[in-house]
């Protein structure tokens, strides 16, 4: 089956450069909804380090500090459980979805999707629609390019400087953020990342686009891997369409043996990726959905009935029914669900405070003039909510346990305070080697929460 | 390394780099079929296209070498080429040390020239002493300076080499060397009982009074000379009180006993070049907090 | 080229050792399970000295890297090479020597390992007598393979027999070089070299392990079995020459970036990351050319779980080459080096590369060798395929953000300077993800053990009449 050499001598680079798309404009059902995604998406990554809680900025990520704020809320490093919890949330909503509704991720949601398409905008402001855009790119440089080119990327620039800039923004106070920039004080840091990001949103969503989909996203690849054929896909209805031609408006197509497809390779320009849908499902294609658009305005315009080009599944194509309710999805909106509420459950139940016990380990125990037996701890308080608190410490699990050292303190909003202290107990209380003590950190005033921490008291062998 | 070595690496390095670029360049060109054409070799059923590539994947890779050059040129990598820069692990720890002083001693100085007593009363000193004291003195006594047998307890009132802040702060920058002879082979057993009789009966413990009486004499000719007469102790050289029952080794017949006959070495060691002065000042303040409340 | 012309292929060893590969998956990973457990409940052995975390680790490394991934890789190693040579092996009898001799060696490793007979070096941590047998029985392997080669009926040799000729070759040179070793008795020896020198050959040994054992021998696997299983033409024949020797050449200089801010020169540091960052084109070069492969048959992804393992091993592929380099930064290296975030990048390469492109290779290969049109049932392939992929996503996401969590911890210091935390503190706060890290390996585990009923019913189903015949 091999096929033959071509008797043409060709010589070719190995390194094709991208043809590059023009992507026409659509309107429609979904390309409505994806500016509505797209506008609703930019709006909360542009507008959220702006917002303010109680006077401070609500989302800030202070690394150096190692302080996480949250609307009022301060995650720590020891606090990240939540976010893994978080992230296996993402991939099994990432299954489920995929598996009923396809790539809705890549189409609508995706970083890369957002700002490409962004980006296509500022595009179009400037250089106008696909043919004049094709125009102006074989058009030898004169003036009306140079002003044009220069237009597009200095808006381009701007925007993503104002991306890179919004990134940091997140992770250093915004406000004082701006201000260093109009005086230039910023560290070298902050330089770095307000450049790498803006260098990185400019190449994605300007250059890059849709070969980031094609050959290095990983999630593309995960996300076809969990198709099934109850997913839904997009794909053009052969049967109806083929034999496709071109013909007029209100002519008898059908006698001419020609099927609905009026081949206006509408469906091609549209497209984000460049393929062209009529040929199957391909791994290209990011469930835009800007085919069935401008196919469904063909379609209206024809007199023909739209969703010659749709989103159905394999078992519909097949003539069967698409089973929306199957293992995989039961099974995934369970595991879903269920692992929504744990972390519901878990913040909700959060304390605001943590204890480690540090026991002292040079010496086992120290046996006392009246025979009671000692352990010396570190116990480390972290205060880990936004106000000034008081603190009682208490043991419980032992009898007769008695602590020498300090039991009610202050930590400052944010503090760790370390409490050396010694706890003494009568030998007839220990009746094994390990035994268990509590600490019991008992908040006072207003919040009365109550944080329990297990540790080891050591005494003789019995 | 020698310089034989140092152009071997230079060389091999270039070798690879130039090598890189070299391949990337001579496959550059297909010559024959066209794009969707095999090669005509087949392998159990396999075929191979000749599709091209992504044109960004060989600007990674250029932008990859071009960055391994330029990192050659500027720091250490090129046999004995220090690199332009002239960067060394040395020196960034130097700087990185220095930008930590920088950061921090503006703190320590804020201190530094207030009293110990004055300073034991400011809450932000005394936890910053703590935490230096449960960091670096915690192994000998204890988190909560309570002490361990052989190590003293610091929130009681009893020192060994004084307890005034200038002498808590001597004792840890320069350290403290106690050393209790032994007198196992100058004393009988029976004189080490008697003299151990002696000292438990300084401290008010009940003992065999013959035994005292006899170890009294023994003292007052062996052990007055560091103890005193009353055997108060001598802060000078570090003699322990014997009349307050407290014991630094412990308090048991049988430790004390221990003690005279191979005799102690207490040895406080040096802080002043480990901490430096302005963080002993807040550990000796810390200190000294525990018992002058 | 036809496909009938092979009534004497040696298939014997290569369902000998397709078998002991699902066997030696499944004891690899449950030793796997056991020290993960281990770091849950440290007294979960009760301080049975064989069964200590120290003595456990090396032997679950060494059973998944060389018993599973070993066995792996000569099975379908030595089906490839006469697929694709159209030849028989040289020798039936050199054959069976190299299979009983690893089988012996893995033995002896199991063994000597809990026993606490160890080198001391990462990944050799097999003792001198051990060693020897290791090169003996790679150079056999060698022979038998290079010899196969050399009596090829096809002109060419097949991109995958490069690769996995690099990888046996190479082997043989790391595994006798960093195993040398001056012996004190049968089962103590001490290294040959000294030092940061010794530091920088066990880590030259260490990082090719995975450049040439579980990257360029895996990459031949993805050769064959992808274009086979997709039954796609290989994407590009020029960019397998491209990445293969760029591959080759570069990832010997990787080492060193194990050793950043050590006592290892400062140019040799250097060098290992610039070489380490050069290596993402060429990694990114094999993803590249095996999803491309796969861009014609987008549509069978749908169906078939065999191409479902494959295409998500090569994003796991495209992902950790992506993590190796960036955490070969020096800078990014000072936060990650030393916490779980290795551990969970390894992972991400062995369980989501190694193991996914090994299992989707063994689906296909199994019922070919054992004369069967398909696998028992695909059903059960399709579950695996999930079982395993959940499992995964727990163990990376766990370990991955546990490293952050701990390089926080390590580098928090207080108004004063002096540090926040000390490092037990750290190790406290890691528990929760040890124990999701638990979850995901025994999901993981789980999954082989699906693969063990349905390889077993597979066996026992016996040569189907039609198929046999196609040998």
């Amino acid at each position: 089956m091999s096929q033959k050499q071509s008797d043409t001598y060709v010589i070719r680079d190995l390194y094709a450069k991208p043809e590059k798309i023009y992507p026409r404009q659509v309107h429609g059902r979904f390309a409505r909804l994806r500016i509505l995604s797209v506008l609703l998406l930019l709006g909360i990554y542009y507008i959220s380090p702006w917002l303010t809680w109680n006077g401070n900025q609500a989302i800030l990520l202070d690394l150096p500090a190692r302080k996480f704020h949250l609307f009022g809320v301060t995650f720590w490093p020891q606090d990240f459980v939540y976010l893994t919890l978080l992230l296996v949330i993402c991939a099994v909503g990432l299954f489920l979805f995929t598996a009923i509704a396809g790539r809705l991720w890549c189409g609508y949601a995706c970083p890369q999707t957002v700002w490409t398409e962004t980006f296509l905008w500022i595009e179009q402001f400037v250089e106008g629609n696909r043919n004049k855009r094709m125009k102006l790119d074989k058009q030898p440089l004169g003036p009306e390019k140079i002003i044009k080119k220069t237009l597009k990327h200095t808006l381009w620039i701007v925007f993503a400087l104002f991306t890179g800039y919004t990134f940091v923004g997140y992770f250093s106070p915004i406000r004082e953020l701006w201000d260093g920039i109009l005086t230039l004080s910023l560290g070298p840091w902050e330089w770095f990342w307000i450049g790498l990001y803006s260098l990185a949103t400019y190449g994605n969503a300007g250059k890059l686009r849709e070969q980031v989909c094609l050959h290095m996203c990983p999630y593309a690849r995960f996300q076809s891997a969990m198709f099934d054929k109850d997913t839904l896909i997009i794909s053009y209805d052969e049967t109806r369409g083929e034999s496709r031609g071109k013909r007029k408006k209100n002519s008898d197509y059908k006698a001419k043996g020609l099927g609905d497809c009026i081949d206006c390779n509408q469906c091609v320009h549209v497209c984000p990726t460049g393929i062209d849908i009529r040929n199957g499902l391909q791994y290209e294609c990011i469930a835009c959905a800007a085919c069935i658009d401008v196919c469904d305005n063909v379609m209206d315009q024809m007199g023909y009935s739209r969703g010659l080009i749709q989103y159905t599944t394999e078992h519909s194509e097949e003539g069967r029914k698409t089973e929306l309710i199957r293992p995989r999805s039961i099974l995934y909106t369970m595991l879903f669900s269920g692992l929504i509420l744990t972390f519901i459950f878990l913040i909700a139940t959060r304390t605001p405070l943590d204890v480690n016990v540090i026991r002292d380990r040079q010496n086992l125990f120290t046996e006392n003039f009246d025979g009671s037996i000692e352990n010396t701890y570190q116990l480390k308080i972290l205060n880990m909510s936004q106000d000034n608190h008081n603190y009682k410490l208490s043991i419980e699990g032992l009898d007769k346990s008695e602590i020498h050292g300090e039991t009610e303190f202050e930590i400052e909003a944010g503090g760790v305070l370390t409490v050396p202290l010694r706890v003494s107990v009568p030998p007839e209380e220990l009746n094994k080697r390990a035994n268990d003590i509590v600490f019991k950190i008992s908040t006072l005033g207003e919040d009365k929460s109550i944080y329990y921490t297990n540790a080891k008291f050591l005494g003789p062998k019995k | 390394m020698s310089d034989f070595w140092s152009w071997w690496v230079i060389i091999i390095v270039a070798i690879n780099i130039i090598g890189c670029w070299a391949l990337l360049h001579w496959t550059r060109k297909i010559k024959g079929g066209a794009e969707n054409e095999t090669t005509g070799h087949v392998y159990d059923g396999i075929e191979e296209y000749n599709n091209p590539l992504p044109r960004w994947w060989l600007n990674m890779f250029y932008i990859t070498l071009i960055f391994g050059v330029v990192y050659l040129i500027l720091y250490p990598g090129l046999g004995n080429f220090a690199g332009y820069l002239g960067w060394t692990p040395q020196k960034q720890h130097t700087e990185e040390v220095e930008a930590a002083k920088a950061t921090y001693q503006p703190l320590f100085d804020k201190y530094k020239s207030v009293p110990i007593a004055e300073l034991a009363k400011v809450k932000q000193a005394t936890e910053m002493g703590k935490r230096i004291f449960v960091n670096t003195c915690f192994g000998c006594h204890g988190s909560d300076a309570a002490g361990n047998p052989g190590y003293p307890d610091l929130t009681d009132n009893d020192w060994l080499w004084g307890g005034s802040p200038e002498q808590i702060e001597q004792s840890i920058l320069h350290g403290r060397m106690g050393a209790m002879p032994a007198f196992g082979t100058s004393l009988t057993a029976e004189q080490i009982d008697q003299l151990v009789n002696y000292v438990g009966q300084l401290s008010g413990n009940k003992v065999d009074e013959a035994k005292a009486n006899a170890g009294e004499a023994i003292f007052n000719t062996q052990c007055f000379a560091c103890h005193t007469k009353e055997g108060t102790g001598n802060i000078a050289m570090g003699a322990p009180n014997l009349t307050d029952n407290i014991w630094l080794y412990g308090g048991s017949r049988s430790t004390i006993a221990e003690t005279i006959r191979n005799g102690r070495n207490g040895n406080m060691p040096a802080h002043a070049d480990i901490l430096g002065e302005a963080r002993v000042h807040l550990v000796a303040a810390y200190v000294y907090s525990l018992s002058n409340k | 080229m036809s496909e009938n012309s092979s009534p004497t292929y040696n298939y014997r060893v290569v369902r000998q050792f397709s078998i002991m590969t699902v066997v030696w998956g499944i004891v690899g990973m449950l030793v796997g399970c056991i020290i993960a457990a281990q770091l849950f409940w440290p007294d979960l052995t009760y301080g049975i000295e064989f069964l200590t975390y120290g003595r456990l680790r090396p032997l679950h490394t060494n059973a998944v890297i060389f018993a599973f991934g070993g066995s792996a890789l000569m099975a379908t190693s030595l089906y490839v090479v006469q697929r694709t040579c159209q030849t028989p092996l040289i020798s039936n009898a050199l054959a069976a020597f190299v299979f009983w001799g690893w089988q012996l060696i893995i033995v002896l490793a199991a063994i000597s390992l809990p026993m606490g007979w160890t080198s001391g070096k990462e990944y050799a941590e097999l003792e001198w007598p051990i060693d020897i047998l290791i090169a003996v029985v790679w150079v056999a392997y060698a022979i038998l393979y290079f010899g196969t080669i050399i009596k090829r009926k096809t002109k060419h040799i097949y991109v995958a027999n490069w690769f996995y000729g690099a990888f046996i070759l190479t082997v043989a040179i790391l595994h006798i070089v960093n195993s040398a070793a001056i012996p004190v008795s049968l089962t103590k020896s001490y290294s040959a070299y000294g030092g940061a020198i010794d530091a920088m050959v066990q880590w030259w040994y260490g990082h090719n392990a995975v450049g040439f054992f579980l990257t360029a021998g895996f990459l031949g696997m993805m050769y064959y079995f992808i274009p086979k299983q997709a039954e796609r033409p290989v994407y590009s024949y020029r960019l397998s020459i491209v990445h293969f020797w760029a591959l080759i050449a570069i990832y010997m200089w990787a080492g060193p970036h194990h050793l950043h801010y050590t006592a290892l020169p400062s140019w040799a540091q250097s060098l290992g990351m610039i070489f380490s960052l050069i290596l993402l084109a060429p990694s990114w070069g094999g993803m590249i050319n095996g999803i491309m492969t796969l861009s014609g048959a987008w549509h069978k992804l749908r169906n078939d779980p065999i191409l479902k393992f494959l295409i998500v091993s090569l994003s796991f592929y495209g992902m950790s080459t992506f993590e190796g380099p960036m955490m070969s930064i020096k800078t990014v290296n000072a936060l990650s080096h030393y916490t779980d975030w290795t551990i969970g990048h390894v992972h991400s390469g062995a369980l989501g590369w190694v193991a996914f492109v090994s299992i989707g290779a063994l689906y296909y290969l199994i019922p070919k060798v054992f004369g069967r049109k398909d696998m028992y049932s695909v059903d059960l392939i399709n579950t695996h395929f999930w079982v395993s992929t959940i499992g995964v996503v727990l163990y990376i996401a766990a370990m991955w953000i546990a490293g952050v969590m701990q390089g926080l911890m390590w580098r928090a210091v207080n108004e004063d300077g002096t540090l926040t935390y000390s490092f037990v503190e750290a190790v406290q706060e890691t528990y929760p993800y040890y124990a999701i890290r638990l979850v995901g390996g025994i999901l993981f585990l789980g999954g082989m053990l699906i693969m063990a009923y349905n390889t077993i019913k597979t066996v026992q189903a016996g040569p189907d009449t039609d198929t046999a015949k196609e040998g």
